[in-house]
């Protein structure tokens, strides 16, 4: 299936996907969520991946977040229809009976770190900054972030994330265990194929075993 | 309202001039700041008071002096069983209450001083800090701490400094003893300076993620960004983004 706002390919058996709007620093329209929708679905049912990447186009952005131009301009229905779409496809990155790997390869706000957080393990680039700056426009993180941040994180932690709506830098991020370990630049993309690769051939069940392959590959 | 045993007082922080904070201490370092009936109905009365506060965004609970943030139930307090229930109550209260609660601790944290601490939602700890209480420290655990590894180390029994605890944790921050408030301060005047509406619902959220389940914690939030969405702060947030200045919110 042809993809505009994101692409897939196949390597091996990794799949990646990667949201491909960078003029737009990734920011998740509708478009955008409903090719990742249709993404998901066809790896859930591919026998051949059984490791799985997100990441992003371009060294600026992984994401960030909602795509306000677009959401500013709906009605109720449209908000409503926007947020449970986002939570939906979060949810079946959640379920998704393989290992995500997310990469983080720059910014990743609001919308874009709680993508990151339906994955199992998380990595960023040495300049990723990271945050859930929702509060900060009059909104909360409704894509799971309140839900799934305390989980990942701790109460404490969470809650002074997302009730300042602070931002912080790919160190502090994995301080606080928001992701499992910072990349160089350079070395990026190759280093997320060789964990990937790492993933695909230790089949591991648990999310802590995950993180052993991760920091070790 | 004149309080004893506890000060109530409100302060502004670099992001405003407006005194937008509330800052509630414990007041009676002579006895370690331990808890009398009193002072519980202190604390019950000013939270009150902040709550029908429209200017008072985010609290700040901290006590006097840097040697004891709060030492549990006064041993003094006639009757103990009573003071419990009472404490438990206000707990609770703390918990749930619909601003944000930062503790601000410094020196012994101990017995259900240590519940206190942990009732509130964020925790900034000064060098000095210990929390003596591995029970209570245990019963609230999984909420706050997150990760289970860190539970091993907690279960050993012995008291906690400050550097373990927030390497487990269960504090946010530790900073040098005098930086506690300035640091506080400025945690608290980001939150005083966000929107309102959405900060009381991303608590209840937050509050919420370790009961329900991931559909259920969707429906919360989804119900919540309606509610966003017909606030005027909700327009002047995303007016400030594309005018890339800072948004000034009324709460409206």
């Amino acid at each position: 299936m042809p993809y505009k706002s994101i692409s897939y390919t196949k390597e091996q058996n990794k799949a990646i996907v990667k949201l491909n709007r960078p003029e737009a620093l990734n920011a998740l329209n509708r478009e955008t969520l409903s090719e990742l929708e249709s993404a998901l679905d066809e790896i859930r049912s591919d026998p051949e991946v059984n490791v799985v990447v997100i990441t992003a186009e371009g060294q600026k952005a992984f994401s960030a977040g909602a795509d306000l131009k677009e959401a500013s301009g709906l009605d109720e229905a449209g908000v409503r229809e926007l947020i449970e779409s986002g939570q939906r496809v979060y949810r079946k990155i959640d379920d998704l009976p393989k290992p995500v790997l997310v990469a983080i390869n720059g910014i990743a706000l609001g919308g874009g770190v709680e993508m990151s957080l339906a994955g199992d393990v998380r990595v960023a680039s040495e300049t990723a900054k990271l945050g859930s700056p929702e509060v900060n426009i009059g909104l909360i993180p409704g894509w799971g972030g309140t839900q799934r941040l305390p989980k990942l994180l701790g109460k404490g932690k969470a809650a002074e994330l997302i009730f300042t709506g602070g931002i912080v830098d790919a160190k502090e991020a994995e301080r606080i265990g928001l992701i499992d370990r910072v990349l160089s630049q350079d070395e990026f993309t190759s280093a997320v194929h060789r964990m990937a690769d790492a993933i695909a051939s230790k089949p591991s069940t648990s999310r802590a075993e995950l993180i052993q392959v991760v920091k070790s590959a | 309202m004149e309080f004893k045993t506890v000060s109530y007082t409100k302060e502004s922080s670099f992001l405003s001039p407006e005194e937008n904070i509330a800052v509630v201490k414990l007041n009676r370092p002579e006895v370690s700041n331990a808890l009398s009936k009193d002072m519980l109905l202190e604390i019950d009365s000013a939270l009150e008071e902040i709550r029908r506060d429209e200017q008072a965004r985010v609290v700040i609970l901290s006590a006097e002096g840097e040697k004891a943030f709060c030492t549990g139930i006064d041993p003094e307090e006639p009757d103990r069983q009573d003071a419990e229930r009472l404490a438990e109550q206000i707990l609770k209260k703390v918990e749930e209450f619909d601003k944000p609660i930062i503790a601000a601790v410094a020196g012994e944290v101990s017995g259900l001083g240590v519940g206190v601490a942990l009732a509130c939602d964020m925790r900034v700890a000064a060098e000095n800090a210990k929390l003596q209480n591995p029970t209570e420290v245990v019963r609230r655990l999984a909420k706050i701490v997150g990760r289970p590894n860190a539970a091993a180390t907690l279960f050993s029994g012995r008291p906690i400094d400050a550097r373990e605890a927030e390497s487990v944790g269960l504090v946010n921050k530790v900073v040098p003893t005098d930086e506690l408030l300035t640091t506080v301060n400025w945690t608290a005047g980001k939150i005083a300076t966000s929107a309102p509406l959405a900060v009381r619902l991303s608590k209840k959220c937050v509050n919420k993620s370790f009961e329900v389940s991931i559909v259920e914690g969707n429906e919360l939030e989804l119900d919540a960004i309606l509610q966003c969405a017909k606030t005027e702060d909700l327009r002047e947030g995303i007016k400030a983004v594309f005018e890339k200045r800072t948004p000034q919110f009324k709460g409206k």
